[in-house]
């Protein structure tokens, strides 16, 4: 285990002497005013213990709210960070207040004196272990009752309208992902003519009705174009490309490794900014929407232009889901996407029933009020 | 701004086998209005100037008055449309316009400038306004909705990396398209767009932001509750002046007042005169309201449909 000890002291060494010759433990020292920039970067299961000798009342105040609110860890597996204070001029009158604030130890003056002895620590780890573990049992149940009665008002800052009950991600049934063959988080190892598992977004650019039968195919064929290179700025940072395109229609492939969501955002975000790339890119003052539905499924590749004689359960599905389904304007899902929603994106999704024996869900995008 | 010698002669030159010392006196007046050749050259009015010393001095006056790359538009200008339905060729032009481009400038064929080549460098006046001088702007105003609270609430850290993050969402989205952010303080600022149809960039900035702060809230935000701006656009005439404060604008003053009076949390708000000059597909987008007798403003804002 790895224990941090900020300080300044120069006997601080000597009160974790006896850890250091623990071969359990690897302790290292830094300046006490490193604190701050070490949590930003370090792992999961570090100690941390920070010597407060020397601060003012104000410096001690505004020290141990940091701490109360820093995070370990990266990504989504960020915990509470871990830490004890060292107070050997006994500054900290009421030393509860440190643990309601979230501390796991704390080290006073005669302490500090008679040495830190391997029992103290794993007693602490213990203690952390059993604070964590009932800290995270609070907010799963909170969470839980949240999602089963009250959803939450807004999402990401705007008000749902009329907030309905929140899926059950652990209801939602997991995709059969036996059948997978990823293919890889870009297209580098990608082979024609091999079947992979990959992001399949069918999307539809809705014409609006005052265009039907007055523009011309040339017009169209223009508008379409530039609706192309406007999608494809979202899309292929995300590594979307178009595979098949006819008439107002088509299907984007993006290479899928089993963990990028990175093209259901881009989508999203595209879906999001309708309206600037109506009044920016396409200039239609009668605005022009689009649909898209996505799933992730098998396909045989090959490059755009030579996919005429494909068969793929998963390009037919995907073709009559968008076709025959997804209202205009709106962002659908399958079940096999639903579960690389970021955990905040959750509220958007609503089930939308089933299509050819797959689930789907609706999601929600905001759009100007 | 430095003018290299090298382009100067080039332009020189281009007036030179280009235009007749009239023609070249009848352009420079659309800059300098009196601009009168035989004071500034010497020569008495019964002798006649030669060419190329009309044309020097022309091309230093130019230079001086830090005009020269608005110099260079006019005889684009000129070698395109011809002065006085006359049809004029600007040889070697082209040679002119290249080294322009070379000094880190690009023709905006559009608004008939030079502005900056923003991938070789980003100034606050796009290389173009000077100190001093009134031009027209659009103004977008953004203010990070409850800061105090913010900050009593989170530790120090975590809010100078969401401002943070908030600032370099506000850049990118202004500098892609042209604006530039002339004033930073942390919970907010001000950005500026430069020219007559800047309102449009301006209000799709202001609603792209919008949008992004969403995402960020979403994905990105670490805080345990989401962030929250309110955006203004108005636009009006000011003097430029390098440093933001040294602007005495009512154009500003009155973007302020929109800003905390009447927008709301997560919308923008744009007055009526910066709305007059939107095209339609972007004005679309807003309602109008009228906060009071004396003003009347549109907003943008995000829902959810259902």
């Amino acid at each position: 285990m790895e224990i941090h000890v900020f300080s300044s002291n120069k006997k601080c060494d000597s009160w974790f002497s006896a850890l250091d010759r623990a071969r359990k433990y690897s302790v290292e020292f830094h300046p006490q005013g490193d604190i701050r920039a070490w949590t930003r970067k370090n792992g999961n299961g570090s100690f941390a213990y920070i010597d407060i000798q020397g601060m003012t009342e104000r410096e001690v105040r505004t020290l141990l709210r940091y701490l109360s609110s820093a995070k370990s860890g990266s990504g989504s597996r960020t915990r509470p960070l871990l830490y004890g204070v060292i107070d050997p001029g006994g500054s900290i009158v009421d030393t509860a207040e440190i643990f309601h604030g979230g501390a796991i130890d704390y080290i006073g003056k005669a302490v500090a004196k008679g040495g830190i002895a391997p029992k103290r620590i794993e007693r602490v780890a213990r203690y952390a272990e059993n604070v964590l573990e009932l800290r995270e049992t609070v907010l799963d149940q909170r969470t839980k009752q949240e999602r089963r009665g009250r959803p939450p008002a807004t999402v990401g800052g705007i008000a749902l309208r009329a907030p309905t009950a929140l899926l059950d991600g652990q209801k939602v049934p997991p995709p059969d992902t036996t059948g997978y063959r990823y293919s890889g988080s870009d297209w580098s190892s990608i082979e024609p003519e091999t079947e992979y598992t990959f992001w399949i977004a069918y999307v539809n650019f809705n014409a609006p009705h005052e265009m039907a039968g007055r523009q011309s195919s040339q017009h169209t064929e223009h508008l379409v174009s530039l609706f192309q290179t406007a999608m494809m700025r979202y899309m292929e940072p995300a590594g979307g490309k178009i595979w098949m395109w006819r008439e107002l229609e088509g299907l984007l492939l993006f290479p899928f490794d089993g963990r990028r969501n990175e093209p259901l955002l881009a989508i999203y975000r595209f879906m999001l900014n309708q309206n600037l790339v109506n009044a920016e890119e396409l200039d239609q003052a009668v605005p022009i929407s689009f649909h898209f539905a996505v799933d992730i499924g098998n396909t045989t590749y090959r490059q755009s232009g030579q996919t005429g004689t494909i068969i793929s359960d998963s390009v037919n599905f995907i073709f009559h889901l968008g076709k025959k389904v997804v209202p205009e304007r709106d962002l659908t899902v399958t079940g096999n996407v639903f579960h690389l929603l970021p955990e905040r994106m959750l509220p958007l999704a609503r089930a939308a029933g089933k299509f050819e024996g797959r689930h789907l869900y609706e999601i929600a995008v905001p759009s100007p009020a | 701004m430095r003018v290299r010698t090298k382009v100067r002669n080039l332009c020189i030159r281009a007036l030179t086998e280009s235009l007749d010392v009239n023609t070249m006196v009848h352009i420079i007046r659309r800059m300098f209005q009196n601009y009168d050749i035989n004071e500034r050259t010497g020569f008495p009015e019964s002798i006649p100037i030669p060419s190329q010393n009309a044309a020097r001095q022309i091309v230093e006056d130019c230079v001086g008055a830090g005009r020269f790359l608005e110099f260079v538009g006019l005889l684009i200008e000129v070698d395109r449309n011809g002065v006085m339905g006359r049809a004029y060729r600007v040889r070697g032009l082209s040679n002119v316009i290249e080294e322009v481009v070379e000094m880190g400038y690009l023709f905006d064929p559009e608004r008939r400038v030079f502005v900056e080549n923003t991938v070789q460098q980003r100034t606050k006046n796009w290389g173009l306004l000077r100190e001093g001088d009134e031009y027209l702007f659009t103004f977008l105003r953004m203010d990070i909705v409850g800061n105090s609270n913010l900050v009593r609430t989170y530790a120090g850290d975590a809010i100078a990396r969401t401002y943070s993050d908030l600032r370099s969402i506000v850049q990118r989205v202004v500098e892609s398209r042209n604006g530039r952010i002339w004033s930073w303080e942390g919970d907010g600022g001000v950005c500026a767009f430069h020219g007559a149809g800047a309102s449009n960039p301006a209000m799709l900035c202001a609603m792209e932001i919008l949008h992004e702060i969403y995402l960020y809230n979403l994905l990105d935000c670490t805080l345990m509750e989401p962030v929250m701006m309110r955006l203004a656009v108005h636009n009006g005439r000011c003097e430029y002046h390098e440093v933001f404060e040294d602007i005495k604008s009512d154009a500003l003053r009155k973007l302020a007042d929109i800003e905390s009076r009447f927008t709301d949390s997560n919308s923008v708000t744009i007055s009526k005169t910066a709305h007059s000059t939107l095209d339609a597909p972007v004005a679309a987008y807003l309602r109008g309201f009228q906060p009071d007798s004396r003003n009347s403003l549109y907003r943008y804002s995000l829902g959810f449909s259902r």
